[in-house]
């Protein structure tokens, strides 16, 4: 693999970990990756959520308790989507 | 030697209980981020339960030795974020987060975020970082802006924007990497 195109593919990879991908380069990012590894696709997605995670760290007054209400709707789904087909 | 399974090992494992442990332990973290990522609460309603029937699906694929679980379920989190701010058409609703202010803060979801190592080596690194790249990536990563969003309340160029962001991702990454390989006492893939 090129240096120009592992350039190319880490930076679409943080853009798509950025949430800054559109429709032209998600195709080209698939191209790019071709048959590369899960875990390396995955790596800068991780390193954003565990960015996410920080900066809920840092302000404490985002922190708010699930409603009851769609508790309850999750432990339904999680019911039918352990005992369903597949 | 006895080692106690994850919760999502559990799961996998056919465990019932596990999944009302997950839903205990995660429930409120994920809403806390979906609230501040999404902002619209029909959509971070719609977006949490997507993520927990993802995390049922996938918890066979947990593996506790390549990343931690709140990682792992944070990350099933982020993708799923995307696809919904993407089906939304991008913009954040900035409607309604008045409503749940002044709402009890659960110690639990502070502890989850404060027990992970990852995200302690993270926030050190934000800590460390120039304030206005680091509120660049906070409104990026953290409050769901897009590029151009944060272009215009800033006042900076666009190509700034994206440039700084990545930087800082990238950035990030490299910290961890090095991190975590000196705490293992190896060297990075």
């Amino acid at each position: 693999m090129s240096r120009m195109h592992t350039d190319r593919l880490q930076e679409l990879l943080a853009d798509e970990a950025l949430a800054a991908l559109d429709a032209e380069h998600s195709a080209e990012l698939e191209t790019l990756l071709g048959d590369c590894p899960a875990a390396q696709r995955n790596a800068l997605m991780q390193v954003a959520a565990l960015t996410q995670l920080a900066f809920l760290r840092r302000d404490q007054s985002a922190l708010q308790p699930m409603p009851e209400r769609l508790k309850a709707r999750l432990l339904s789904a999680a019911q039918r989507s352990l005992t369903g087909p597949g | 030697m006895t080692t106690s399974k994850s919760i999502l090992e559990r799961i996998a494992a056919g465990d019932s209980r596990a999944v009302n442990e997950c839903v205990d332990r995660y429930s409120n973290l994920l809403w806390s981020l979906a609230r501040r990522y999404l902002r619209n609460a029909s959509d971070a309603e719609d977006a949490v339960q997507d993520v927990f029937i993802e995390i049922w699906r996938s918890c066979a694929r947990y593996d506790p030795g390549i990343a931690s679980e709140t990682a792992f379920i944070s990350t099933i989190a982020r993708r799923r974020f995307i696809d919904r701010l993407r089906q939304a058409g991008r913009a954040p609703a900035m409607d309604s987060l008045d409503d749940e202010e002044g709402a009890p803060v659960d110690p639990g979801v502070a502890a989850t975020v404060e027990d992970d190592t990852e995200v302690e080596i993270v926030a050190r690194v934000l800590d460390d970082m120039d304030p206005e790249h680091r509120r660049i990536l906070g409104m990026s990563l953290y409050e769901g802006y897009s590029h151009s969003e944060i272009a215009e309340q800033l006042d900076i160029p666009l190509g700034t924007v994206k440039t700084r962001v990545r930087r800082g991702l990238i950035h990030i990454r490299e910290q961890l990497q090095i991190t975590v390989s000196d705490t293992a006492g190896g060297s990075p893939e």
